[in-house]
C-alpha cells in the first residue's frame, strides 16, 4: 500500500515538474521560436525537396517529407531540451527542486516529458503538410501513423542526450553544442559502418540514430526492434542524466 | 530538532567544515554568523539535503539527513541566498507549485498558499509575475516557498542579503514571528543583523565552531571585563597617573578632543565604575563623562575572529 502511495507520488511529481516545464515554454518565446522555425523550414523542405517540381507518387512524396522533418524533429529536440538543467542552474533555481522530496529521476523524467510533449506538439501542427498529400493523392493513415510514431521516436532520442548534456553544462549553449555533438556522432555512425569491417560494421550500423532505425519509419513499416532501439537510447541518456545529477550531491 | 555531529565537507581539497557540530532545540532561532567563506552556505547546504558531507552526521527531527533526504526534505523550508524564482510565473501559482513539490494534498493547496501570501504581506501581489517585482518582494516570495508548507524547520541562507534598511527590518520581522511555530536556522555575515531576531548565536570560522550563546552569554564568557568612555578636563600626564592609581583599571587609550578634553578608553570591571570617578575627582581633574561603551556582536565577532574583518 505504501509502495503504490510512493508510486503516485512519484507520477505526481513527475507530473507537476513538465507541467511547469511545459507552461514555461509558452510563457517565454523561446518554445514559439521553436515551434514557428519548425514550420517554416519544414514547410520549405516539403515544397521545395518533397513535393518538388518533378511527378512523384504520393507515397514517396510522403517518404521525403519524413526523411527531411526527421532532421528538422532531431534539431527542434536539441533545442528544447538544451535548457532544461542547464538555464535552471545559471538562474539557480535548480535548489528548489534539489530541496524537494523528489528524487532526480522524477525530476529527469518530469523534464524531459515536457520536451516531448512539446516536440508532440510542434510535430502536430506539421499534420497539415501529408494531410495534404493524404486529400491529393493516395497515401495510407498508417504510413502517416508510423511516419510520426519515428518523428516523435527519434526527437525523443535527441531530447534525452541534450538532457544528459544539460546536466553536464553550465549554460544552455555549452549544452547545445555538446546535445547536438552527441546526436551528430550517432548519427554518422552509418558513415563509419561504411569505413570498418566486422564486427565493428555491425555495431556502427545499429548504432546509427538515423539510418536503418529510422528508414523503416517514413515508409510505413513498423519494426519493434527499432522502436526498442529509440527507447533504449533515450532509458540509457536519462538514466545517465539522472545519476549524474545524483553525483551531484557528492561533489558541489 | 537540528543536530550536527561531526560535520566535514571537503571541495577537492580545500576544507570547507571541519568536524562541526552543533545543537538546535524545536522552536529556538539560531544565527549562523561567520566571515564570508567560513562554511555557513556549506553546512545549510548539507542540512537542507543539496549536498552530502565527507563525514559526520546531521539529524533534522531526528532523523538522518544522509540515510533518508528525502523524509528530511518533507520537514525543511529553504531560502537560498538568492530565491530560485521562475521570472514567467505569477506568486500564487509558484507558491502553489511549490506546496504541490513538497506534497501537500491538492485540496489544502489554496489555503496554504494564501496563508503564506498573508503571512509575508504578499497578498496584493498574487497576480504579479516574479520577474516583475522588486528585490524586497523577491525575497519575500522566496520566504513564503519556504513556509508554505509549514515545515518543522527553516533553512534561512543570508535572508536579509541586498535588501536596503527598511526591507532589512521588514524581513527580520517576519523571521521574529516565526518564534514558536518553526525552528529557525539563519546565517549572515552582518552582524547588525541578526540582533534582536535570534534567541542564540553560532559563530563559526573556518568551518569551526568557535563560539555559541546568546548575545549577552557570548559577551559574558568572552568580556568578562567592561569597555568604559572616560572624558576628563586636565593635563593628560595627571590623568594617566590616576587612573593607574585605581585597582583593575586598563587604559586602552588616550586622546585630545578639539575641545581641549581628554577621552579615555579604558577596560574595567562593573564595580570599579564608583572608585575610578572618585579618583578623578579627588585629583581634581574635571570629571565630564563616565560610561560603558556600546558594543554589540560585532565587536565580539571582530575581537574572536580577529583584525576587524568582519563584514
Amino acid at each position: 500500500m505504501n509502495a503504490l502511495r510512493e508510486q503516485a507520488q512519484g507520477l505526481n511529481a513527475v507530473w507537476l515538474i513538465a507541467r511547469r516545464e511545459l507552461a514555461s515554454y509558452f510563457a517565454t518565446l523561446s518554445g514559439y521560436l521553436i515551434l514557428a522555425a519548425h514550420l517554416l523550414v519544414s514547410g520549405l523542405l516539403f515544397n521545395v525537396f518533397a513535393v518538388g517540381s518533378q511527378p512523384r507518387l504520393s507515397q514517396e512524396v510522403l517518404e521525403q517529407f519524413f526523411y527531411f522533418s526527421s532532421g528538422m524533429a532531431m534539431v527542434s529536440g536539441i533545442l528544447l531540451a538544451m535548457r532544461l538543467v542547464a538555464e535552471e542552474r545559471q538562474t539557480q533555481t535548480l535548489v528548489l527542486l534539489r530541496t524537494a522530496p523528489v528524487t532526480e529521476r522524477q525530476v529527469v523524467w518530469g523534464k524531459f516529458l515536457s520536451a516531448l510533449l512539446f516536440l508532440a506538439l510542434t510535430l502536430g501542427v506539421s499534420l497539415y503538410m501529408p494531410a495534404l498529400i493524404f486529400v491529393h493523392g493516395k497515401v495510407s493513415v498508417t504510413q502517416i501513423a508510423t511516419g510520426y510514431l519515428g518523428l516523435l521516436l527519434i526527437g525523443a532520442a535527441c531530447i534525452a542526450i541534450t538532457l544528459l548534456a544539460s546536466v553536464w553544462s553550465s549554460t544552455q549553449l555549452i549544452a547545445g553544442v555538446i546535445g547536438g555533438m552527441g546526436v551528430a556522432l550517432l548519427v554518422i555512425c552509418w558513415m563509419l559502418a561504411r569505413v570498418t569491417e566486422e564486427p565493428l560494421k555491425a555495431l556502427f550500423v545499429n548504432l546509427a540514430l538515423h539510418n536503418i532505425h529510422f528508414r523503416s519509419f517514413s515508409t510505413g513499416i513498423l519494426h519493434l526492434r527499432d522502436v526498442a532501439y529509440y527507447l533504449g537510447v533515450i532509458v540509457l541518456f536519462l538514466e545517465a542524466a539522472t545519476r549524474s545529477l545524483e553525483a551531484w550531491r557528492w561533489r558541489e | 530538532m537540528i543536530q550536527a555531529t561531526g560535520l566535514t565537507k571537503f571541495y577537492g581539497e580545500r576544507r570547507a567544515l571541519d568536524a562541526l557540530s552543533f545543537r538546535i532545540a524545536a522552536g529556538e532561532i539560531v544565527g549562523l554568523v561567520g566571515k564570508n567563506g567560513a562554511g555557513k552556505s556549506t553546512a545549510l547546504r548539507i542540512l537542507s539535503g543539496q549536498l552530502l558531507p565527507s563525514e559526520g552526521e546531521v539529524t533534522v527531527d531526528g532523523i538522518s539527513v544522509t540515510e533518508t533526504p528525502r523524509e528530511v526534505r518533507r520537514r525543511i523550508g529553504f531560502l537560498p541566498e538568492q530565491p530560485p524564482l521562475y521570472p514567467e510565473m505569477t506568486v500564487r501559482g509558484y507558491l502553489a507549485f511549490a506546496a504541490a513539490l513538497r506534497q501537500m494534498p491538492s485540496p489544502d493547496v489554496p489555503r496554504a498558499v494564501h496563508t503564506a501570501m498573508g503571512e509575508t504581506g504578499l497578498a496584493d501581489m498574487a497576480h504579479e509575475t516574479l520577474g516583475s517585482l522588486s528585490r524586497g518582494y523577491q525575497q519575500r516570495v522566496g520566504i513564503a516557498q519556504a513556509i508554505v508548507h509549514t515545515p518543522k524547520v527553516l533553512l534561512l541562507d543570508e535572508p536579509m542579503a541586498g535588501l536596503d534598511p527598511l526591507q532589512i527590518t521588514q524581513i527580520r520581522a517576519l523571521i521574529r514571528s516565526f518564534r514558536q511555530r518553526h525552528t529557525v536556522l539563519f546565517s549572515s555575515h552582518i552582524l547588525s543583523e541578526i540582533t534582536n531576531v535570534c534567541d542564540r548565536v553560532i559563530l563559526i570560522d573556518q568551518g569551526r565552531v568557535r563560539a555559541e550563546g546568546s548575545e549577552q552569554q557570548l559577551w559574558e564568557r568572552f568580556h568578562q571585563r567592561e569597555r568604559l568612555l572616560l572624558r576628563l578636563r586636565g593635563e593628560a600626564g595627571r590623568a594617566r597617573t590616576v587612573v593607574a592609581g585605581v585597582d583593575g583599571i586598563e587604559l586602552r587609550s588616550l586622546g585630545a578632543e578639539p575641545d581641549g578634553t581628554l577621552a579615555l578608553s579604558l577596560t574595567a570591571p562593573a564595580e570599579r565604575r564608583e572608585a575610578l570617578s572618585r579618583a578623578c575627582v579627588e585629583a581634581g581633574l574635571g570629571l565630564l563623562e563616565l560610561r560603558a561603551e556600546q558594543h554589540g556582536l560585532e565587536e565580539l565577532f571582530v575581537e574572536l575572529l580577529g583584525e576587524g574583518r568582519a563584514a
